[in-house]
């Protein structure tokens, strides 16, 4: 079963993983989601914005270098990574053991 | 006719029109989709009357008003000079016609302060700049500026 919910998930053809690009041109899998994020600056309105994530396993994140400032490309689009942080959740895939780690991004200017 | 509360806010919104972004009066939904920054809202209140200076004229109590305007700039993906380049063409556009077409008496800089969101994809910065603007309007004729 785990190793059907592994191939289910992080195969980039069948699943629901996709590629980043890592410095080196190496790719990772793993998954991206935007969910809406509100910023607030100050003042009385806010603005509507996304708080991008990718997913990747730990054990990836800490082999490519996946820390606060590294550049990611998804599908295209530059990031740089934010703040990596354990998600905690508890799905580990099985070769994994380390965990998943949640790498939220910010878009880069282009 | 309108409160000249509400004709100083209309006043405001159109003298910061040249800007080039939008500007919204009394906004309260997220700046999103076509509404994003870089843009412009605007707020008044508080409105403080101030019966000490008030004065009798033709049997009329005319009262001097200390209308608060907030003008909030904000910007996206852009840093603290974006945001006081912002601040630079709203006072510049406020401080041409300081009457705001007859309405007021005159404008006073009362404050500014700024703030940055960077957990979101791009950077969020707002400068909230505050303006008290001194209207005259005779007790029980709100809608008149004197």
């Amino acid at each position: 079963m785990e190793a059907d919910l592994e191939d289910v998930f992080l195969d980039v053809e069948q699943g629901f993983a996709v590629f980043a690009t890592v410095t080196g041109g190496d790719s990772v899998a793993g998954f991206f989601f935007g969910p809406y994020y509100r910023a607030d600056a100050g003042g009385a309105v806010g603005v509507g914005s996304e708080e991008p994530v990718f997913k990747a396993t730990a054990t990836a994140a800490a082999h490519y270098g996946l820390e606060q400032g590294a550049p990611l490309i998804i599908d295209g689009t530059a990031y740089v990574i934010l703040e990596p942080e354990p998600d905690g959740s508890g799905l580990t895939p099985k070769p994994d053991p380390a965990g998943m780690v949640d790498l939220r991004l910010q878009l880069q200017p282009t | 006719m309108a409160h000249v509360r509400q004709q100083i806010r209309a006043a405001v919104v159109l003298a910061l029109q040249p800007i080039g972004v939008n500007v919204y009066a009394g906004r309260a939904l997220p700046l999103s989709g076509p509404s994003k920054p870089p843009a412009l809202a605007v707020y008044t209140w508080p409105d403080a009357p101030n019966y000490e200076e008030a004065e009798m004229a033709d049997g009329v109590c005319v009262l001097s008003h200390d209308l608060t305007v907030n003008i909030e700039g904000h910007y996206e993906g852009g840093t603290d000079d974006d945001l006081d380049a912002l601040a630079v063409q709203v006072e510049q556009a406020l401080y041409a016609d300081e009457t705001l077409g007859g309405l007021a008496q005159g404008i006073r800089l009362a404050g500014q302060d700024a703030a940055r969101d960077g957990a979101g994809q791009l950077i969020v910065g707002a400068v909230v700049m505050s303006y008290t603007v001194q209207y005259l309007a005779a007790e029980g004729d709100p809608e008149t500026a004197l």
